[in-house]
């Protein structure tokens, strides 16, 4: 089993050395931190022994960094129970320290003992964050900034990955991101209004309610499940996604081989219609979308585009599709229609629950005005109300819309990591988006596609992290307060 | 007196036609119930959720493979293996908990200084730095952290200990605790900014510290809202998905032959009930076969698990909130 596995996991990258690097560099700048903290809340301190205690700790610190980086240099490592152990002894030897000089002092000063290290503590988890948030960053751009150029964006995807680029991905992305919001937002500012203007505490809203809060707490995964069930497949009602029950805007055809090995298509009048021989003199589309009007000649004679020998016109040897920009279908199929519906059904609680929160800050005096004008609540609602709510709910939007566009796991159930080298054009057309194509190229084995997956993730950060800056930015410049 | 000569056309639109009672009435009750309807929806995504997931579970029970006995106590999950294949859940359910509990152990009690730090100790200049910084943690994709855990975390951590698998559940874990972090931070700072002022002033009065304050006045106060932060992070880790896809591996550990002890080993690669889902829909597993219906009951599980999380959640925020005036 363990052979299989360290065939199958692939070396490491080449980014070992570096990461030696970033820990060292976080090592020290968490110590930095710790030591110019330590030494300020020292001035503040009054007893010396206390200055003692934090002297003592900075000196076991430095000990402990020193030794650490001379047992690790060159090929010997440390053990992790070496390392554990180290930081742990280190950890008991300053608290005992601490505890030493707190417990020989007067109370309130064992008190503010316990304030400072505390602060301290709290200083370095929260860098601790700031921390992981900056390796993250930097360790993607670091393996990702090789293949950033403008060709990853007007580039498909490709099996090398110098040629690979994203424009199918981020056209898919647009796609279902588009369908997400124009579903998920008049929906879930409907249903906040319903449930902020017009509800009244009954039992309906109180399970409408409950309900919400449950649906956002529902993983993503699911509602992918659902989707592939119920959009892609619709139970299975109306036939196989391959031979949809109802279907507009898609022209079939019958290909035939000409003699002279162009394709010639015979439009058909319905789907369903039966294979017929061809007939000398009928009309079929040939290359270039040119009528003409075949002949039938004997197998092996004659070489022109109208002509097509005995055998060939006995049965086609395929049929065609030809969809048009509002082809439509039901059952749905995995294409963007689908996914934008699964990704509108993910956010859907985001919208509603910033929609209300917006509409709870509207002041009851701007209705009450409102309705003593003479308004009726629709009224009240749709010049008063909404516009009023309007920042806080363009910016729940946002934040939901970027979420949506992350979004991976429900996509990957409903359809799977597709290599598609063209970009949508209908509605059910099939798709892939910017997380599927990282999923799928930080999953390959070779190091270049991980490069490829990191430059395509720094093009979605950007996106996503304008899309987050201007739902600060209309959070700060158009919430006026309404008092 | 003269009268201003008023275009009877323009006048009815300034002022609004003049309408009946009963078509605005009529209008009004049209538009309460569109937005019923609305609203209803989502009620119909849980009843479809529900729906779908207890018929395709149905089926699966009825399959000749499984039993329902094997499937809640079994402990070995090989839906894949050509002849012998096993439907116990538990590998799934072990894998799961193990992710969830490094994302915990890492989250939580990081999560609860720095909510603390934030509400308590920083000045507002800092805290209006820091907050945006956690905010962008919170809307960096999950594949973009399963990214990190699999190129980054995973080689750091081999450096540090050899013994780890290249596919693990620690890495796996850690990155999962960075994604919950920010959930974990901004709801228990919520929690604790509620408090009331004049509860720590009484406290500062008394000639309590702020580490007095802090750990013994606004943590206990905000103790439900801290305890329902920290179900609705687990509930999020539990439902994770593409992280875990990535950087924890694909195989259930057999708990049949192997024993608990490896079932908790954090350095070896575990199948999580998420993962599982992602193998059987990314690969070519026939519908309708056992393999694939065996999703819909794990996928089942999942929901009952994250469902009972985010409710005790909401019960324990709502039971135990500490009301002020």
């Amino acid at each position: 089993m363990t052979a299989m596995l360290a065939e199958t996991a692939p070396a490491l990258p080449a980014a070992v050395s570096w990461i030696e690097g970033a820990l060292v560099l976080l090592g020290l700048l968490s110590a930095a931190i710790t030591i110019g903290l330590g030494i300020r809340w020292a001035g503040e301190a009054r007893g010396h022994m206390e200055k003692g205690a934090l002297i003592c700790g900075v000196v076991l610190m430095v000990v402990a960094l020193i030794g650490l980086s001379l047992s690790s240099d060159g090929s010997e490592r440390v053990a992790w129970y070496e390392f554990a152990s180290g930081v742990l002894s280190f950890a008991v030897v300053a608290a005992v320290a601490a505890l030493l000089a707190g417990g020989t002092g007067a109370l309130g000063r064992r008190r503010r003992l316990m304030d400072g290290a505390f602060k301290l503590f709290a200083v370095f988890v929260t860098c601790l964050s700031v921390l992981a948030l900056v390796l993250l960053l930097t360790s993607v751009v670091y393996l990702g900034w090789e293949y950033l150029s403008l060709d990853l964006l007007s580039n498909y995807a490709s099996r090398t990955p110098e040629k690979a680029g994203v424009k199918a991905a981020l056209a898919g992305t647009i796609w279902i991101c588009v369908i997400c919001a124009v579903v998920a937002i008049p929906v879930g500012v409907a249903t906040a209004v319903y449930l902020e203007e017009y509800a009244r505490r009954t039992h309906l809203t109180r399970i409408i309610d409950l309900n919400i809060s449950n649906l956002a707490g529902v993983p993503s995964i699911v509602y992918g499940i659902i989707g592939l069930t119920v959009f892609a497949r619709f139970f299975g009602l109306f036939g196989p996604i391959n031979d949809p029950a109802i279907q507009f805007g898609a022209t079939h055809y019958d290909e035939y081989m000409a003699a002279s090995g162009d394709a010639l298509k015979l439009k058909l009048p319905n789907r369903r219609i039966d294979q017929r021989p061809l007939k000398a003199g009928e009309t079929l589309i040939g290359p270039g979308g040119k009528s003409v009007q075949i002949e039938i000649v004997p197998d092996g004679e004659g070489e022109h585009v109208h002509q097509v020998w005995a055998a060939d016109a006995a049965e086609p040897y395929q049929r065609s599709i030809d969809r048009s920009w509002w082809y439509f279908q039901l059952p749905f199929g995995g294409g963007v229609l689908a996914g934008g519906m699964v990704l509108a059904l993910v956010v859907l609680p985001i919208v509603i629950v910033a929609t209300r929160e917006s509409l709870k800050a509207v002041p009851d005096s701007l209705r009450e005005a409102a309705l003593a004008c003479g308004s009726t609540q629709w009224q009240m609602v749709r010049k008063v109300t909404l516009p009023s709510a309007m920042p806080g709910i363009m910016t729940g939007s946002i934040l939901a819309f970027s979420r949506a566009m992350g979004e991976a796991a429900p996509l990957l159930v409903l359809t799977g990591v597709l290599f598609i080298r063209f970009t949508p054009e209908h509605l059910m057309d099939d798709f892939t988006a910017m997380p599927l194509q990282i999923y799928n190229w930080a999953g390959r084995p070779q190091a270049e596609f991980h490069a490829v997956a990191a430059s395509s993730i720094i093009v979605l950060l950007i996106v996503l992290l304008s899309f987050n800056a201007l739902a600060i930015v209309i959070r700060e410049w158009f919430q006026k307060p309404l008092q | 007196m003269t009268t201003l000569p008023v275009n009877p056309h323009e006048a009815g639109r300034s002022l609004g036609r003049p309408r009946s009672r009963a078509l605005q009435d009529f209008a009004g009750s049209v538009v309460k119930f569109a937005l019923l309807g609305c609203a209803l929806l989502s009620v119909i995504t849980t009843v479809l959720i529900i729906v779908v997931l207890s018929i395709e579970t149905v089926k699966f029970f009825q399959m000749e493979e499984v039993t329902i006995m094997e499937f809640f106590t079994g402990g070995q999950w090989s839906p894949l293996l050509g002849h012998e294949k096993h439907f116990g859940i538990w590998p799934l359910i072990s894998g799961t908990l193990l992710v969830a509990a490094v994302a915990a152990a890492f989250a939580l009690p990081c999560g609860t200084i720095t909510a603390l730090f934030l509400s308590e100790y920083a000045p507002s200049r800092l805290r209006r730095v820091l907050k945006p910084i956690l905010e962008v943690l919170a809307g960096i994709p999950t594949v973009v952290y399963g990214f990190f855990a699999l190129m980054v975390l995973t080689p750091g951590l081999r450096w540090l200990y050899e013994g780890i698998d290249f596919y693990n559940a620690l890495s796996a874990g850690l990155a999962v605790g960075i994604m919950i972090l920010p959930i974990v931070t901004s709801l228990s700072e919520d929690a604790m900014r509620a408090v009331p002022r004049s509860l720590r002033e009484a406290g500062y009065a008394l000639g309590g510290t702020r580490f007095d304050v802090s750990v013994k006045i606004v943590m206990p106060a905000a103790l439900s809202g801290i305890v329902s932060a920290f179900l609705l992070a687990i509930a999020r880790a539990v439902g994770e998905t593409m992280i875990v896809a990535l950087a924890a591996g694909a195989l259930p550990v057999n708990i049949a032959q192997n024993g608990l002890a490896a079932a908790a080993d954090p350095t070896s690669q575990v199948q999580t009930m998420t993962g599982y889902v992602v193998q059987i829909f990314l690969g070519d597993a026939e519908a309708n076969s056992v393999e694939y219906q065996s999703s819909y009951a794990v996928a089942a599980m999942l929901f009952i698990m994250t469902l009972a999380l985010t409710w005790i959640g909401a019960r324990v925020a709502r039971r135990y909130r500490e009301v002020y005036t």
